[in-house]
């Protein structure tokens, strides 16, 4: 296997895909999406590959000679921590290129009218693949400057998709979100230029070597703020709320489950496993942080009327429960986070690309405006509600095995040493009833009651639509049932955090 | 006990049976639905048929039951495998408590699904409503039989989605399908009470999970058996925190209490009945309440062990809560079933009042060490007759609604001549649900007493008389319903649908269950007669007997505290004579108006009022929790959302720099954009923090 090269392979492949669908997008229009498909497709089956190997916690690295001067390689590592990362950022990359067939054919043609210009589904196309290869990239890098660099490459093609192709205000929002992140970004380059500093290193291995050193707590709280960014925690979230409602919707649903995740993924691989001792002095910050950021994000979901902000704060409550579990600071509570991710990022994708689905039906995401739309669009509902359960925790779907993982793992750290502790950990868990509420609220004012006005010839979204997303429900379901294909490949890299 | 290493089919094969009987149920609900889109007919067919198997499947394991011998703990593979701790696996627990309540289960939803084909017939949803109703029985068997608390949560949280489903099951929310009121009192859609009953039972099963893994971080295992087998040592180290033991075991009660409908998370339960009725009938008498009892039953040896076993003071936090909460549940519901005017919502009320008793019986059980195996068998005897006779209600209850079409029974009255066979049934099952012998509720409530009285302490001797009063609450309640819908003149909605020839009897199909339940009825108090002359026929005795085997590892002492045999049943024939007089001179003779009776006095209107208003509970939590937080989320979007972080960051900070820009324009002509700009100052601070940790050699 190793001499295909899988991990360069799954770089380069959709890379070299992207002039060739960017030139079928001028030619045949809209269908670009489907040839956008066969890379992704490929390079899932590539990963899949990789994944039993993953599970017995074997490594797998490709590394090439980048800059020997200051002693850079370029690596790409798969292992049991970041498989599922890449499993599920590709995945709904793919899923989500067909459903972007229709979706976007529909917000083109809002845009420019009849006759839409055919470079419009090219670059959104172009940009879409190199936005995968950014994110894919960021998770398989083994140095920092790697790291860094990929983790720039997925801000500026979701940047341009969302100021050509987003809704509302776009630019102001485009710029929004680049500029927060970018400013995170900025913060963790200077975590890692003092890395550098330090160990005469860049590469992740070097951690480890600076958590003894006086400078480590300013090292790990550049990082921590730099990926707090990028996860929205509360205070760091004003960009999320802007961005999620108005990015068009095929890629706020990559926005929000998978790239966002990627930070929680970093906090382990940066932090936990090489700083553990430093990373325990900002364990109470980030357990509160969590759980702030957890209630408000459900509490300002509740308190909207628009379906994609809702769901763009219901991310924010979500992230604060991934926080929740790599603040836990044990195993069990750090491998449910990143299944977390896994689970979200199924769910949270569905209920985005419904989102779309309504806007391309309805015309509106007023929830106001809908309401018993159950009756019209059966496998929609469905759906949603599939959705819904995904995050909030109901079996059967994958969402219940990650939520007990972080829950167990809240009370298997620290926070379990004292009474006081354990008191703390139960008030959090109760706090998290709230987001079966909101969850079910909304299905009640979409799907439930009497039909709204104006909404009586509506039906359920076209195949493409469709298809993608009954899959992922499928997905869901199946890794609900069978959890091992997941949690042994995360226990395998998190044994060593014996807590 | 067995930890086997056979192959996962090999188990399958070994012990068909106890897997079949929730799988078969959920293979159902995914393809009934699939066969209505060919035929109605089949489809109604195939539910009953894989209700049936789950019936057929759990009474494989009844001859374990009868000769003694069962299988234990039959572990089928693993399903997480952890670093540094034994894997949990997917495993069934199978011994008497679980035998008995699986069959029970079983039994109870199949005579249900059969009566729903008639009760919903022409349902435009049925399929819907076959899923869930599938499900919903899978998903309780899987949580009576599963032997480890993950399993068990799975079939915990399938069994509230599904109550959640059923519930609303009526999601249009047109107005004849709301409950409560008459207005004033608030009315409830179907999707809000569905809503309800998840958000309040979510609260419960928080808690639960709280204890669970409380438990696991000490105990380090999820499996029943093995958490009972060294419980000698977690508990001792997790008691070493002072204070942690009693927490953790009212953390574990939170679960049963939420689901179980149990004060302070039971107003879920009277709204419950907004779906169909042989809904009603199944959230109360077969599944999702009864999961909370099975659930107490299932830890209580845990505690027993930790109390009597290791004398951990701590360990009786459970026992005493348990009993304190079931008692006065009872006391409040009962109050409640008083007042009611919806028929159903009498009977919900009358549900949580029961399973306060069956609560009780497995408070007290801890209370003395000789008692337990009679409080656990008290506790169980109870859960079986209950759900025989409470599904004969719920059901009678349906046939009444279904032909009087009012959810008040002020809109009924006199139908016993219209309606003799619903009457007669219905009777039957009033009379078992208010202890009249021989009926088997009458023997149930007899044991659930006789085990608070043995417990023979000051604190079971006090729940006993509230326990004594609950009796004579609940026949005067069962009177009273029975009087307002069967005897009396009938109202002015009766003699409408008299006049249109619109009032019937239930088809067959619908009161034949009814009669097999209230046989049932029958034929346990008979049995337990029996009982009377050769201890080897009773039932209290054969459970006893059982339930003494499935606590583990620890010797239990049987015979504990004694109290003459004639003490409890006299008490209780005291207590039905008084709620019989009053239910009787109120509400069946017509001797006294009751209304004018109320409003004769200031104190029983008084009484009144608190009572109709639900002890105000539910006024209040619906003001801190809905309310609350409605406004709170407003409150917080207006003015710290939108005004401070939004305005303030997102369009005050560039406002600022657009101005600072403008100024720098006057300097410099140049094609500085507010962006640059922000981010040139953005590395600017970051350089100069960079200086200020190197340079100042913090």
């Amino acid at each position: 296997m190793s001499q295909l090269y899988p991990l360069t392979q799954i770089l380069i492949i959709p890379l070299a895909a992207t002039p060739v669908v960017y030139l079928y997008a001028r030619k045949m229009g809209r269908s670009a999406g489907y040839v956008a498909a066969i890379p992704l497709a490929y390079t899932l089956l590539l990963l899949l590959t990789l994944l039993p190997e993953a599970a017995k916690g074997v490594k797998h690295l490709e590394s090439y000679t980048w800059a020997p001067s200051i002693g850079l390689t370029f690596g790409l590592l798969a292992d049991g921590l970041s498989i599922w990362m890449m499993i599920t950022i590709n995945l709904l990359a793919l899923l989500m290129s067909i459903y972007s067939v229709r979706y976007i054919d529909h917000r083109v043609k809002e845009l420019f009218g009849g006759e839409s210009p055919s470079t419009a589904y090219a670059s959104y196309y172009a940009l879409y693949l190199l936005y995968e290869v950014g994110m894919m990239g960021t998770v398989m890098s083994t140095n920092l400057i790697q790291f860094y660099l990929f983790y720039e490459l997925m801000l500026v093609p979701s940047w341009l998709l969302i100021n050509n192709y987003g809704y509302g205000d776009r630019e102001r929002v485009g710029l929004l979100y680049f500029l927060w992140t970018h400013v995170g970004a900025v913060i963790l380059l200077v975590g890692i230029l003092s890395t550098y500093w330090i160990t005469g290193s860049f590469e992740f291995s070097a951690l480890s070597l600076i958590a003894a050193k006086p400078q480590a707590p300013f090292i790990v709280a550049a990082f921590l703020i730099g990926f707090l960014t990028k996860m929205a925690v509360f205070g760091l979230h004003l960009w999320l709320p802007d961005t999620y409602t108005q990015a068009p919707t095929s890629i706020t649903a990559l926005l929000s489950p998978a790239m966002s995740g990627i930070a929680p993924y970093a906090i382990v691989r940066f932090i936990v496993v090489p700083m553990y001792p430093v990373y325990q002095r900002f364990q109470p910050i980030l357990v509160a942080w969590a759980l702030i950021t957890l209630i408000y994000g459900g509490l300002m979901s509740l308190a909207q009327d628009d379906v994609k902000r809702y769901l763009a704060y219901s991310s924010m409550s979500q992230m604060g429960y991934i926080l929740l579990g790599v603040a836990s600071m044990s195993t069990l509570g750090t491998s449910g986070a990143i299944f977390h991710y896994v689970s979200h990022g199924f769910g949270k994708c569905i209920l985005f690309a419904v989102a779309g689905a309504l806007l391309y039906r309805i015309g509106t995401l007023s929830i106001s405006r809908m309401g018993g739309l159950a009756d019209r669009m059966p496998v929609t509902a469905t759906l949603t509600l599939l959705g819904i359960f995904t995050i909030a925790g109901v079996p059967p779907t994958s969402g219940f095995m990650s939520k007990w993982m972080i829950f167990a793992g809240v009370f298997d750290g620290p926070l379990s040493t004292s009474l006081m502790g354990i008191s703390a950990a139960t008030v959090i868990l109760l706090m998290t009833v709230i987001t079966i509420a909101y969850g079910l609220w909304i299905v009640k004012r979409i799907f439930f009651g009497p039909l709204a006005e104006g909404l009586e010839m509506v039906e359920d979204p076209p195949a493409s639509m469709e298809a993608p997303l009954i899959i992922l429900a499928v997905i869901a379901i199946l890794v609900g049932l069978y959890p091992r294909i997941v949690s042994d490949c995360l226990f395998s890299a998190l044994s060593a955090l014996h807590v | 006990m067995m930890t086997q290493v056979a192959s996962p089919m090999d188990v399958l094969l070994a012990y068909p049976g106890p897997w079949l009987c929730w799988i078969l149920p959920i293979i159902g609900a995914l393809i009934t639905p699939l066969i209505g889109r060919v035929s109605r007919r089949a489809m109604n067919l195939s539910a009953v048929l894989f209700a049936l198997s789950a019936v057929l499947s759990a009474s494989t394991m009844i001859p374990w039951l009868l000769n003694g011998r069962w299988p234990g703990d039959v572990r089928l593979m693993r399903w997480v495998v952890f670093p540094d701790r034994p894997p949990l696996e997917v495993g069934l627990l199978i011994d008497p408590l679980s035998i008995i309540v699986a069959n029970v289960v079983a039994l109870i939803s199949f005579l249900i699904v059969v009566y729903s084909v008639g009760y919903m017939h022409g349902d435009p949803c049925l399929p819907r409503y076959w899923f869930f109703f599938l499900f919903f029985i899978g998903n309780m068997l899987l949580l009576v039989l599963s032997d480890n608390f993950i399993m068990l949560l799975v079939g915990w949280e399938g069994v509230g989605l599904c109550s959640w489903g059923l519930i609303g099951y009526y999601y249009r929310d047109e107005k004849e399908y709301w409950v409560g009121g008459p207005p004033p009192t608030p009315m409830y859609s179907p999707s809000h009470c569905g809503m309800k009953a998840f958000i309040v039972t979510g609260f419960g099963d928080v808690l639960l999970l709280a204890a669970i893994f409380i438990v696991y971080h000490y105990a380090g295992t999820f499996n029943f058996m093995e958490l009972i087998a060294s419980s000698s040592s977690w508990l001792r180290y997790l008691s070493a925190t002072p204070g942690l033991l009693s927490l953790t075991a009212l953390l574990m009660l939170g679960g049963p209490i939420g689901k179980s409908a149990q004060f302070p998370l039971h107003e879920w339960l009277p709204e419950a009945m907004a779906g169909p009725t042989p809904v009603s009938a199944l959230i109360h008498a077969a599944t999702m309440v009864k999961a909370g009892v099975y659930l107490v039953a299932r830890v209580s040896p845990i505690f027993y062990i930790g109390y009597w076993g290791l004398g951990l003071s701590e360990a009786s936090t459970f026992f005493i809560a348990i009993a304190v909460i079931g008692c006065f549940t009872a006391f409040l519901a009962a109050s409640q079933a008083m007042v009611s005017l919806e028929l159903k919502k009498a009977l919900a009320y009358s549900t949580i009042s029961q399973i306060g008793y069956m609560m009780l019986a497995l408070g007290v059980s801890g209370l003395n060490e000789g008692v337990y195996t009679a409080g656990l068998a008290a506790g169980i005897f109870h859960l079986i007759s209950h759900a025989l006779f409470k599904a004969s209600l719920f059901l009678c209850a349906g046939c009444v609604l279904h032909a009087v079409e009012s959810i008040y029974m002020s809109d009924m009255g006199g139908l016993r001549r219209v309606m003799p066979i619903t009457h007669a049934l219905m009777l039957i099952a009033a009379l078992s649900l208010s202890g009249i012998p021989p009926l088997s509720g009458f023997w149930s409530k007899d044991a659930v007493l006789h085990s608070c009285l043995i417990a023979g302490t000051p604190l079971s001797t006090a729940l006993f008389i509230v326990a004594a009063i609950t009796a004579a609450m609940t026949f005067f309640y069962s009177i009273r319903f029975i009087s307002l819908t069967f005897y009396g003149e009938p109202s002015e909605n009766i003699e409408e649908k008299l006049e249109e020839g619109h009032l019937h009897e239930a088809p067959a199909i619908m009161w034949t269950p009814i009669a097999i339940l209230d046989i049932l009825v029958i034929l346990i108090g008979l049995i337990a007669i029996l009982g009377l002359i050769s201890p080897a026929w009773s039932p209290e005795h054969f459970l006893e007997e059982r339930l003494s085997h499935s606590i583990g590892p620890i010797e239990v002492m049987t015979h504990g505290g004694e109290a003459p045999a004639i003490m409890v049943p006299s008490i209780s024939g005291a207590m039905l004579l008084i709620g019989g007089v009053a239910g009787y001179l109120l509400y069946l003779g017509r001797k006294v108006d009751a209304r004018r009776l109320v409003e004769s006095s200031p104190l029983l209107r008084g009484i009144y009022t608190f009572l109709w208003n639900r002890w105000y509970i539910n006024s209040l939590y619906y003001l801190i929790f809905v309310d609350g937080i409605l406004s709170l989320k407003d409150a917080l979007y207006r003015w710290l959302e939108s005004a401070v972080l939004d305005r303030g960051l997102n369009y005050g900070v560039p406002r600022l720099f657009k101005g600072l820009y403008h100024e720098l324009k006057r300097v410099q002509t140049g094609v500085l954009s507010v962006n640059i700009l922000y981010l040139i100052i953005a590395y600017l601070v970051i350089f100069i923090s960079l200086l200020y940790l190197f340079a100042g050699g913090v």
